[in-house]
């Protein structure tokens, strides 16, 4: 995520959820193309499948059949086995529809988790949810008593319900969840006839898919692991949100893997030298010791 | 800035992109990465912050455990003064303003009310 900090210095968030940049498409050969977006970016699974897609398909697909073949494809091997997800030695919609959508299914389960750990529980351990919790906070919800929770039901009760989830105020979560609706949320994940209502048969299912033996903890962190279920992560027990921040968080590419912790504080900071983007002459971390602080941020576009 | 892996490339481990975040193929070598950077500095206007770019080898992002993304604050003697968690959870610039500010001292006076960023980094 970017952000401005007009008084202090320009700051670079890795992640790049928010961006201010203006639409620009570059078709030469070897760059990638960026597409940027002024407004705030999706969190619509479809959409992230298709804007990928399409950007492959533009760039790889010579012969226009709607797929990238391997010979078409001119990068490195691994990287085509883990685009072509469903092996089948074609690079399709099918494999990101598979996928699960990586980050972005996760992210997606982390909201409606976070929606059902806020509303659906009593926070005497908010980190996760039990089923007896939710079987209660169900019957509360339900006033009528008719086995179903419809919009208005749960519009009443869940301003007294709502519960602060721990790790909800990084800038990071702020911008993942700040805006969602609760209800729309859960009409969207867990409403499986669709028919508008959220019946108990229908949470309790959907609970149990995720849960295990009978309680479901909350994530906090993005840990990534491609493949797999799709990207519902209830059954990764190793996720305590109180341990704030400071915690490791996603874990790089398969294949690449860095300490968890770096320099520490005290310790003299690793000298190193390297070129700026344009290239040419290099600089040295060392170079900057005149009496001033040096802030590295540490990041990429994606 | 220091410019590193990619957290989130269209053929890596996490993508992200499409939908409006960028999309980006991890780069494989250092001038495609060098293309990236520039294209990140430029999209997100960073450019009045100095940027420099890991090598391949990812040595430094290794040295500093800084990926995906990561604060720090080298003091004035040289030695770590801050550093926040690692991203995106652990990414605070509010933290960095505070850890700046504990740095430079009460008797710092800041031009204009702003901490510049050639003030940090130096017209080189």
């Amino acid at each position: 995520m970017i952000t401005r900090h007009s008084t202090v210095l320009a700051l670079f968030c890795g992640s790049g959820l928010l961006l201010a940049g203006c639409q620009s498409t570059s078709t030469m050969r070897q760059e990638a193309a960026y597409t940027v977006d002024p407004t705030f970016a999706s969190f619509d699974l479809d959409e992230q499948h298709d804007s990928n897609l399409s950007y492959l398909l533009e760039k790889y697909d010579g012969d226009g059949d709607g797929r990238i073949a391997r010979s078409e494809y001119d990068r490195e091997n691994d990287r085509f086995d883990r685009l072509d997800s469903d092996g089948d030695g074609f690079i399709t919609n099918e494999d990101f529809q598979r996928g699960g959508g990586g980050m972005m299914a996760r992210m997606s389960a982390m909201r409606i988790q976070r929606v059902l750990a806020g509303y659906f529980q009593d926070d005497t351990q908010v980190s996760s949810i039990t089923l007896d919790e939710l079987e209660r906070s169900y019957s509360e919800f339900d006033a009528n008593d008719d086995e179903i929770i419809d919009r208005d039901e749960f519009a009443k009760l869940a301003p007294s319900r709502k519960v602060e989830l721990p790790g909800g105020d990084s800038p990071m979560m702020q911008r993942m969840l700040g805006d969602i609706d609760p209800w729309d949320t859960i009409l969207e994940n867990v409403d499986a006839d669709e028919d508008g209502n959220l019946a108990r048969s229908e949470l309790l299912a959907f609970f149990n898919e995720n849960a295990e033996d009978g309680e479901w903890a909350i994530r906090n962190r993005m840990g990534g692991r491609r493949g797999g279920r799709g990207g519902f992560g209830g059954r990764d027990r190793g996720d305590r949100g109180d341990r704030g921040n400071r915690g490791g968080d996603s874990q790089p590419d398969e294949g690449y893997s860095e300490p968890q912790d770096g320099a520490m504080i005290g310790d003299m900071a690793p000298d190193f030298t390297l070129s700026p983007p344009e290239g040419g002459r290099t600089v040295s971390l060392s170079s900057y010791r005149d009496n001033l602080p040096v802030a590295l941020i540490f990041g990429s576009y994606t | 800035m220091v410019y590193i892996r990619e957290a989130h490339a269209l053929d890596g481990r996490s993508p992200m992109g499409g939908g409006g975040n960028p999309i980006v193929e991890d780069p494989i070598t250092l001038d495609e990465r060098n293309e990236v950077a520039k294209a990140c500095m430029t999209k997100l206007a960073l450019e009045p912050m100095p940027a420099l770019v890991d090598n391949m080898d990812d040595a430094v992002s290794v040295s500093y455990a800084a990926h995906p993304d990561r604060i720090y604050l080298v003091g004035r003697d040289g030695r770590i003064a801050y550093h926040g968690g690692r991203g995106p959870m652990g990414f605070l610039p509010d933290e960095l303003e505070e850890a700046i500010l504990k740095e430079l001292g009460p008797d710092y006076t800041p031009r204009r009310n702003k901490i510049r960023i050639n003030d940090l980094f130096g017209s080189r």
